[in-house]
This record gives C-alpha cells, structure tokens and sequence, in this order.
C-alpha cells in the first residue's frame, strides 16, 4: 500500500441555532443521494415516535415512510435540525458531515465505514445495511452528543 | 488508577500513565468483569480494555513455525504459508479460518465487560472491525460502547543511530518468544543484509539465519543504531511502531496493528503474508516513517455528556423516587443511601410501607425522604401506585428496596431527557445473582449485562420487555396519558411498555446505571410467569393478523415455561464458584 494520510473535506451542514427540544427529533442526513436511497434507514425507523426528517437530493421518497422529506436547500432544513438531538448520517464513505455535526454537539449515528469515528467521540457506529439495529442506534443517539475533541491534522499542501 | 488483569495486562498497562481504567487479558476476563461491577457501584467514571490478539495473527505466529518444521524446502514452506494466509491452510482436518475464529460466546462476553466502562479503550481504530462485529453478532445486538485510543508509552533502549552502507533490518519482537517470529524471518530468508531479530528468548526457529537476541540484552541498541528499517512483529500494539517511527526508522507493521493511523509512511503488512516481506522491507528503506502530530491522550477519566446550555441549573425539576418496601429494614437502608449519594440534586424519596415494621427512624434519617404508609399488605403494585400518585416530582422513578442504583443514574437520565425531548429515559440494568453463604454472608455468584441492556420499540414491547421499572424516569405526564401499573399481574412491568411504547419513543443511556439483585427469595423466582403473559397477549393486548408476533409470543412462553422452577427467569451470563481463598484480584498498577 502507498503512503497513505486521512483528509477531512468540508462539510455542506447548515450553521443552525440548537433550541431545548419539545419531543424526540431525529433527521436522516442524505443531501447527495436521492430519497430512495434512505429507504433502509427509514425502514429501520418505521416505529420512531417523534419528528422524522430526510434530508435527500430528491426524487420520489421511499414507500411506507410518514418521514418529512426535504431538499438541502428547503428553509425547513434548519427548523428540523434546530430542534432535533440526533442526525442519521447515510453517507457510507465520506466522515465529514458526520464530523461536523458532532462539532455542533449532536447524537450521531454513521455508518462504521464511514469511518466518523476515527474523529468524533461518541459517534453511535453502524453497519449501513442492518435496518433492524437502527432503532436502537437512534435511542442511544439523543442520549449521547458526539464531540471533536481535537481537529484532525490536516496533511501539507503537497506531500 | 489501574486494575490490570493477567501479566500482557499488567505490562500493557505500565505504558498508560495515570487513567481511570480496568484492564485485562483476554484470560482473565472473568474477572475483571467482577471488579469492573464493583468499580461501578463507586460512581467514578472508568475506561475499559480488553487485550485480545487478532486470532487469525495470533495463530499464525502460535503455529508458523510448527507449520514450516514439518516442511522440507522453501517452496514448500512458501506455499503452506500462502494457503495460511488465504485461511484454506488444512489444520486437523479443518481450514485454519474455522479453527481460528474465537466461539460465540466469549465474543458476547467480552463486549459485556467492555460496556461496563463509560468509554472503551482501544490500541488502534484497526480493532473497531472487530468489536463491531462482537457487538452486533451478541444476542442482543448492542451498539457499540464509546470508544477512544489510547498509545501506549513503548519501551525502547536508548539508541545511537549510525551510518550503515550494508542497510540493517531488525525483526523487533521484544514480548514474544522467538519463535513467534518464524514467518517474519521465513520472509526475510533471502535478505542479503545484517538481519536480527530481538524477542523474549526461547528456542530459535529452524532455518534462519538471523542474529538473535533477548529484549533488554546488551548489543540490541547497537544493532538496531545500524538498522535502516524495523520489522514490527506485534499485531495489535502499534506503540513501539510508532516510537520507532519518532526515531525515523523506516517500519513495517502488521495492518492489523493500525500503527499507520499514528505515523505516516508506515509500510502496512500483512502479518502472515511473508512473501510480501522483502518488497516491504525495500520500500520501508527508501521511506523513513514520520509522526507529524502526536496522538491526542485520553482525559484521565471519561467524561459523562454535559447538561445543555439550555437547561438553567438552578431550576432543575424535582424527581421522585418512588419505593415499596415491607419489612426489609436492612435494605431499604441500603437503597436510600444509593439515593443519597446521587450526583442530581434535586430528588425525593417516596418510601411506602406496605403495611410492615415501622421504618420511620430509617426514613427520618434522610432529609429527601417521605413516609408513606399504607393501612395493611396489598402487594407492591398497589403501593407503587399509591405512591406514584402522592410523588410531586415532575418527573417518576421506581426503585424496589432490595435493588440498587448508580450515583449517576438521575443526571445522566434527565440529562439524556433535556437533551433530546423524549419524556421516557432508561439506562442499561446488571442483574447480580447473590446466593447467603454458610456464614450468612451474601455473595455474588453471577453477573449479567446482557438481557437487560437493550432498548425496545413497540413491536418488541409486544412480545416481552427486558427492561425494568427503575431502569427508567418518566415524565409524569406520561401516567397521565397511558396510566399506571395494571394491578395483580405478574408481569405488569412487561405490559406497561406495550402502552407506553404505543405513544412514546425512550432515549436509551447506553450504560449501566440501575442494578437488579436477584436472589432465592426474589419475588421474581415465585412467579408463574407463563400465566401471567398469556393473560396478557391473549386478554389484555390480543394481537390479530401479525403471525410473526404471534409465534414470537407462542414460542416465549414456550421457553419461559421449560424453565427449572425457583431458578432466576434470566440466567447469569458469567459465573462464578465460592472458593475458599479470596478471588483473584488485580494488580494495582
């Protein structure tokens, strides 16, 4: 394997005020996907009593969701994440949502190949395809803020 | 401080510092697990570590060399290690992937103890692969605990690196016996330049004609001052790997060590694969290794998540504790001192006496405390319920005399309840199986942070809950909707949550906080159980056109009723028997 450093993109969250929640909120976070893909995580959340968002690119939603889904542009976005105490994060591959909402201080559930555990504490990981454990992921989620305890080291401008 | 269990534990555990932590060898699991419980009961948040090697390494180093022994050349030896490495290798009978994998259980076991901490502590995020797949494979699935790295200090001797035309490579397993390193020197046969190897001692492994040395013997630290590039053996401990790295050796480390998280330019090797080993150890010449930031140290303790900003600190809501007690002086002395040393500071105590002893001395000896009576014996689900209805507190708690909580059982529960909206909290419960010895004297004989340690959603409130009354606060506002305990039923605890989950989604504090104590007097082991839930599923909440939940339901009761009576419902997951010598403890280190 070559020499290999870890770089951290920047992330595309909106910058929202947190406000005291009145019920459970939990948003699926999926702005580059399209709503289908969310499919598995809204399934694994079917019986989530509270504020259920999706967050996608777009296109027609998933079957059997009562989610609300929105664009990544849509001013709901912010209302939902303003109020909700943990964020779903879809993306597979790629940490640096994941990351930048546990900056802000919130539950976080990512999947275990995203590797966003690497650089947040308390990050509840997950395997992407098991729905069935998602349920609890987001319990343990709104009772559990992920935190950045240390930025990551950014690599030199070139190697 | 340090609880190290097993003697890889204890050295391990010399190069962490000053740190809240119980660790322990893979052997010694059991207890450990018993001294992280009684860690628990203090409060002080504390890591956990569990030192299992990857078994599939592990194997390879245990029986490379017995492997190559057998074989006459170097073909044939190259061969048998590369089908080890595809795991087709043939062992009695069997591949060497199957004999590898470690059972089931122990898996189960080992997150078990690790949930018992408030952060887990790991070697390298290399080991997360691992845990995840103990944790989701356990019955019940559980997320994964909190998890932090932690880089040893390594043990290296001083070293004084000179010029060396003929470039020097030193296998460096100073923890293992030599012949650990059988297929690291196999790889290296045809190297042409100074190659050494320092280990534990032991016997050599055959067909190498490497310099071999004992860890901590004179002539290692001029050997390795000639080296160019370093062999790290260890497949789990990237400390010395990166120690080295400082030093700008160039390293090859196995992946699984994840010493490549910490420095760059580590070449990363699989440990079993010593045909790769010559092209590694020519590129780890050309690329000096280099930690560019040290890793960040864990706090000295783990830290429980904070109260929200938004939450004033001087209004927090009142919480009531609520109990039924009858004639168990002792204990309800006990519970209210569990209550007592609560880190949240605004709680009352709802002592209910159903119609036993006076307690009133007992109660008046705690301030937050009320005295309840009620004219004569009624059960506890009737004083639950008196109680519950006199309780001022916002928010609600069950807690019977003979059990125990945490002292951060409230705060993280609210906590947990501020932050996310959820009018419904539970942490996870320990059942603790006691048994009265000859002396009177009651002792833990098991442990279980299995069956209680889990989250429900309606549809599995339907079939059972393993999840008790003073796991849990709930708003009071909740009752008000739902109601309270159905009256005369065994398993009113199970059914409330069919009611309660029907409305309400529960934010589930993923750590010990509340004990069970279950013992042969236990109201639990009295019950007919089987009669009370097919009272339930047939009467109380009949279920039409789910044939899943149907089954599930048949198939409990089935279980539940093979069940040896006046045995625990729940079996221990960890046992242990009454010796006549105190119980191994661990070091302090």
């Amino acid at each position: 394997v070559p020499p290999v450093e870890r770089i951290l993109a920047s992330a595309r969250i909106p910058s929202v005020e947190r406000v005291r929640p009145e019920g459970p909120g939990v948003v699926v976070w999926a702005p580059l996907r399209p709503a289908v893909e969310c499919a598995l995580h809204l399934h694994g959340l079917a019986e989530f009593h509270g504020e259920l968002t999706c967050v996608s690119s777009g296109g027609p939603p998933p079957s059997k969701s009562t989610a609300t889904f929105l664009a990544p542009g849509d001013p709901r976005v912010s209302g939902a994440l303003s109020r909700a105490a943990a964020v779903l994060c879809a993306d597979p591959s790629d940490p640096s949502d994941a990351v930048a909402f546990a900056r802000a201080g919130y539950g976080v559930v990512a999947p275990i190949t995203s590797g966003a555990h690497e650089f947040a504490r308390d990050v509840v990981a997950w395997d992407a395809m098991d729905a069935r454990f998602l349920y609890t992921a987001a319990a343990v989620a709104v009772a559990r803020p992920a935190s950045v305890l240390a930025e990551p080291e950014r690599p030199p401008r070139a190697p | 401080m340090i609880d190290a269990y097993g003697p890889t534990a204890e050295r391990y555990a010399r190069g962490l510092g000053d740190i809240e932590l119980v660790i322990t060898d893979v052997q010694h699991l059991g207890n450990a697990y018993f001294g992280a419980v009684q860690r628990l009961e203090t409060g002080v948040p504390f890591y956990s570590m569990l030192l299992v090697d990857d078994p599939r390494v592990d194997f390879g180093y245990r029986y490379g060399e017995q492997i190559m022994a057998q074989l006459a050349n170097g073909e044939t030896r190259s061969a048998a290690l590369e089908q080890l490495v595809q795991g087709s290798l043939p062992v009695n009978g069997m591949r060497a992937d199957a004999v590898w994998q470690i059972d089931r259980a122990l898996e189960g076991m080992c997150i078990e103890f690790l949930a018992l901490g408030t952060t887990v502590l790991i070697r390298s995020f290399a080991e997360v692969a691992r845990l995840q797949r103990w944790a989701v494979s356990a019955f019940p699935p559980r997320p994964l605990p909190p998890i932090e790295r932690i880089l040893a200090t390594a043990s290296l001797p001083e070293i004084d690196r000179v010029a060396s035309p003929a470039g020097g490579v030193v296998v460096w397993a100073p923890h293992r016996p030599a012949l650990e390193c059988a297929i690291a020197l196999h790889g290296l046969a045809g190297f042409q330049g100074e190659l050494s190897c320092v280990s534990s001692g032991g016997p050599l492994p055959s067909h190498s004609a490497a310099n071999f040395f004992r860890a901590g013997e004179a002539g290692v630290a001029a050997v390795l001052g000639r080296a160019s590039a370093i062999v790290c053996v260890d497949p789990n401990d990237p400390s010395d790997a990166v120690a080295f790295a400082r030093l700008g050796f160039g390293i090859i480390a196995p992946l699984t060590s994840g010493a490549h998280e910490f420095a760059s330019n580590v070449v990363a090797w699989d440990a079993l694969d010593a045909q790769l080993l010559p092209a590694a150890v020519t590129a780890a010449f050309a690329r000096p290794a280099i930690v560019r930031a040290e890793p960040v140290r864990p706090l000295r303790r783990p830290q429980a998540p904070p109260r929200p900003d938004f939450i004033d600190e001087k209004r927090l809501p009142l919480v009531s504790i609520v109990t039924p007690t009858y004639n168990r002086r002792d204990d309800l002395r006990k519970m209210l001192s569990c209550l007592a040393a609560q880190t949240y500071p605004n709680i009352e105590a709802v002592i209910v006496n159903d119609g036993g002893a006076a307690i009133d001395d007992i109660v008046a000896e705690f301030p937050f405390a009320r005295l309840i009576k009620q004219p004569a014996n009624a059960g506890a689900l009737r004083a639950v319920e008196r109680g519950r209805t006199e309780a001022r507190g916002e928010y609600i708690g069950l807690l019977p005399d003979d059990d125990w909580i945490y002292p951060d059982h409230v705060d993280r529960l609210m906590n947990a309840m501020f932050r996310s909206g959820t009018l419904v909290a539970h942490g996870a419960g320990l059942l603790r199986y006691l048994e009265r010895g000859d002396d009177g004297v009651w002792w833990t004989y098991g442990l279980n942070n299995r069956t209680f340690s889990q989250t429900m959603c309606p549809t599995d409130a339907l079939v059972s809950a393993t999840l008790g009354g003073h796991q849990m606060l709930v708003h009071r506002s909740v009752y008000d909707t739902v109601g309270g305990y159905i009256l005369d039923s065994d398993v009113s605890d199970n059914e409330i949550h069919i009611r309660f989950t029907k409305l309400y989604f529960y934010a589930f504090v993923d750590q010990v906080t509340a004990e069970f104590r279950d013992h042969a007097g236990g109201q639990n082991r009295q019950c007919d159980f089987p009669a009370a839930l097919r009272e339930i599923y047939d009467k109380v909440h009949p279920i039409t056109g789910r044939p899943v939940i149907s089954r599930q339901r048949e198939d409990t009761i089935a279980h539940i009723a093979s069940r040896e009576p006046g045995q625990p419902p729940f079996p221990p997951t960890l046992r242990r028997m009454r010796s006549p010598g105190i119980p191994a403890g661990p070091a302090a280190v």
